[in-house]
């Protein structure tokens, strides 16, 4: 980046036909830090302008009143799961500050909220909490599989998406399910009216969010969006953004390993093949003999070198001298 | 000439008016920020003629591009997310931080490439690569905070998702959630970048004391 000099090179100057140490010129020259600023100007202009006009991905939250009154069925299938213990969440319910998703997402607000419900609400939660735990799980189980009938079977050769029941149907099953349909429906109504969302919130003010989330991956309709939107596993969905074509192009490494490699998709297996992945990037490449001279045998630094242009002249070191540990190196080369 | 000391701004090498007799006005003006306080004592002054191409500076605009994240950063954690997710300025703002993240990490990888195609990760500066190394690693677990710090539809469901792959795992003590909102825009905007910094400074106070790189 430095500049051709018309005049007669000074004492210490070399015309850059000169052959120097690795074909390369290793005289120092003053480093161009003018174009720093017009760089870093440039930069923030054009970063300034994408902001404004190509802005970044902001597709709308989720919340469990809107999400329950798109797919009341959804939501309807999704309480009674909680009950059962085969919700998604049941594998969060170890974490700090959680419990089992039937008592959080269930009977916690039902019961909450159970003088405003009517009904037979405050009845059906009393004879449910009375019960032993299998038979609350056998009445869940059993309503489960009542749930199972009126709900539409999945388009053949689709994307897997999860069907939820006819909610306009829910009130034709019949069989042995105890208090657990009163529970539900008033779960849902709950959640229909947006109770349900402030009443997780309030629940764990230090964890914002945090329930209200845990109970919209319960219901079938986000894992459904990420499948319209191509977001999932075997979608490559972590390189990809909602709504938005600029995604994550930098994990492409781990995404490769998520949907290609043996076990990626589970927890343990991703963490082990990145954590691989990791130790040859810092250990293997740069240290084993054989790999670590790959650059120099492929001599990329050919295409990366400044090297002078035709008649240009190098100008002189301003301190006359090497970087002490470069002319160690060079020195210990037999190169200067 | 006397040995000039790099540091010395005063001096007859590297002082205002030689660099203008040098290189005329405009760009003694320009690059006055590396021989001035506070950078003055911090940057050195010369390079090796084959290191003044492009490739050399991928790792200082990444460096730049870090200084930006953390600038929109602490402007977006300062007006909180209602301004980002509804506001225009806030959104615009938004906008520019997620495009610096693109270009942080564009100009990581170029800056990776120089580093590998010249071997500049020989002998003792093994280091300063491991050092980088953790940098592109942790930058990457930053970017991860980052999206589930935004507060959309891809925060929650990508919070959850990571949850069943890897917090329900007992590697943190299932202390943790991503699904906590609260803890993930700590950690995006307190925790990890105080652990960058380090890295970064580590890492640049390495190439300030090996100097450039030899030749292959």
């Amino acid at each position: 980046m430095s500049e051709t000099a018309a005049a007669p090179p000074p004492t210490g100057q070399r015309p850059a036909s000169e052959p120097a140490a690795g074909g390369l010129i290793t005289q120092h020259v003053r480093h161009a830090y003018w174009k720093y600023p017009i760089i870093a100007l440039v930069l923030a202009v054009a970063l300034g302008l994408l902001g404004v006009f190509a802005g970044s991905p902001n597709s709308p939250r989720a919340t469990i009143a809107a999400t329950s009154r798109q797919d009341p069925g959804g939501a309807a299938l999704a309480f009674t799961q909680e009950l059962a213990g085969t919700s998604a969440s049941a594998a969060n319910q170890n974490e700090f500050g959680l419990g089992p998703p039937g008592d959080v997402f269930v009977t916690g607000p039902v019961s909450s909220f159970a003088p405003l419900l009517g009904g037979g609400v405050a009845a059906a939660l009393a004879r449910y909490r009375a019960a032993p735990a299998s038979q609350q799980a056998a009445w869940a189980e059993s309503y489960l599989k009542a749930l199972d009938t009126i709900t539409p079977a999945a388009m053949e050769g689709g994307m897997a998406t999860a069907m939820s029941p006819d909610y306009a149907k829910i009130g034709t099953l019949h069989g042995d399910f105890g208090p657990v349909p009163a529970l539900v429906q008033a779960d849902v109504r709950l959640a229909l009216g947006g109770h349900l969302e402030q009443y997780l919130e309030a629940r764990e003010p230090g964890h914002t969010l945090h329930l209200v989330t845990i109970w919209l991956y319960d219901h079938p309709k986000m894992l459904n969006d990420a499948v319209a939107n191509g977001l999932t596993d075997d979608q490559w969905g972590m390189v990809k953004e909602r709504d938005y074509n600029v995604g994550p192009w930098y994990l492409i490494l781990p995404a490769i390993i998520h949907v290609e490699f043996p076990n990626g998709v589970t927890g343990t297996g991703f963490v082990l093949w990145n954590l691989l992945f990791a130790l040859i990037f810092i250990f293997v490449l740069p240290l084993v003999p054989g790999i670590r001279s790959l650059p120099q045998k492929l001599r990329l630094r050919r295409l990366i070198a400044r090297y002078p242009t035709p008649g240009e002249q190098i100008p002189p070191d301003p301190n006359a001298r090497l970087n002490p540990i470069l002319q160690k190196e060079l020195e210990e080369e037999g190169l200067a | 000439m006397a040995q000039p000391d790099t540091t010395d701004t005063t001096s007859e090498v590297h002082g205002y008016r030689a660099r203008v007799a040098e290189h005329g006005r405009f760009r003694a003006v320009m690059e006055s920020f590396a021989y001035l306080p506070p950078f003055g004592a911090m940057f050195k002054k010369t390079s090796p003629f084959y290191a003044e191409s492009y490739w050399y500076c991928m790792g200082g605009i990444t460096f730049l591009m870090f200084i930006y994240l953390t600038i929109s950063g602490i402007l977006l954690a300062w007006l909180g997310p209602f301004w980002w997710l509804t506001s225009p300025v806030g959104k615009a703002m938004k906008g520019s931080h997620y495009w610096a993240a693109q270009a942080f990490f564009f100009f990581l990888v170029l800056h990776l490439i120089r580093v590998w195609a010249t071997g500049a990760f020989r002998g003792r500066r093994w280091l300063s690569w491991a050092l980088g190394s953790a940098v592109l690693l942790l930058g990457l677990g930053e970017n991860l905070f980052g999206l589930l710090a935004r507060g959309d539809w891809e925060s929650q469901f990508v919070s959850m998702h990571s949850d069943d792959m890897l917090f329900v795992q007992p590697y943190f003590f299932h202390l943790f959630s991503p699904a906590n909102f609260t803890a993930d825009l700590a950690i995006h905007v307190a925790v990890i970048p105080v652990i960058l910094f380090t890295l970064i400074m580590g890492h640049l106070t390495l190439v300030r004391l090996q100097g450039i790189a030899r030749p292959l």
